[in-house]
């Protein structure tokens, strides 16, 4: 079962957890299946053409996205998150590793833009650099809010 | 199948999180297999089994 490519892209943390995504990856595969079958009766019943670029992202950003959002909502990413001083540890931890990530990609702006020679140019420095804060924030702590309330219905 | 696995984790002293550590499982898998939402690969069976001091039979088989 293991002998397959899809294994170095898995986290570690066991066999549900690794079941339980390529079950995920396998439904977005499915769906892009479909939508792309569904894309080409179009072409042919209304002329209508997707452009390859636009379909090649179409793919790539649908299975990320989809992936992402349900690994997130299934409350898997947690696992050992049970008790309430763990919870709030945790908690902790997620507000660390947001402002760590925050300061991580506000570097990697600042090399990849230069340096700021207006105030304009720094607000396209700052402001996706706090926006991408905030996302990596709130999906951590959904993450962890979902893993908590799982692991607690399953505590012995 | 469910009530086998925690009633002989409780007979032999463990709690969810130690099992899990033992045979190499996150206590979220422990806790879904024993609330039968998760069917477990053989391996897991086998560690679980082991360490539970339990044949296979034991802990997973069903009469029908």
């Amino acid at each position: 079962m293991k002998r397959s490519f899809i294994y170095v892209f898995l986290p570690e943390g066991g066999e549900y957890k690794q079941m339980r995504i390529i079950t995920i990856l396998a439904e977005a595969a499915v769906i892009v299946s479909t939508l792309l079958m569904l894309c080409l009766f179009a072409g042919s019943w209304f002329d209508w053409h997707m452009e390859g670029y636009l379909t090649a992202f179409f793919i790539f950003t649908f299975i990320l996205f989809y992936t992402f959002l349900r690994y997130i909502l299934s409350g898997m990413e947690y696992a050992e998150i049970a008790g309430e001083a763990n919870y709030i540890k945790a908690k902790r931890k997620v507000y660390s590793q947001s402002i760590r990530f925050g300061i991580v990609f506000s570097i990697i702006m600042f090399v990849s833009k230069g340096i700021p020679n207006d105030w304009i140019d720094a607000l396209d420095i700052v402001g996706p650099s706090i926006l991408a804060t905030c996302f990596y924030f709130i999906f951590d702590r959904i993450s962890l809010k979902k893993s908590y309330k799982k692991n607690k219905d399953l505590l012995d | 199948m469910a009530n086998k696995i925690k009633l002989a984790r409780v007979e032999k002293g463990l709690t969810q999180a130690q099992l899990a550590q033992r045979v190499n499982a996150t206590r979220q898998t422990i806790g879904l297999i024993e609330k039968s939402k998760y069917n477990p690969s053989l391996n897991l069976c086998i560690a679980i089994a082991n360490e539970l001091g339990k044949s296979l039979d034991d802990l997973f088989w069903e009469e029908s």
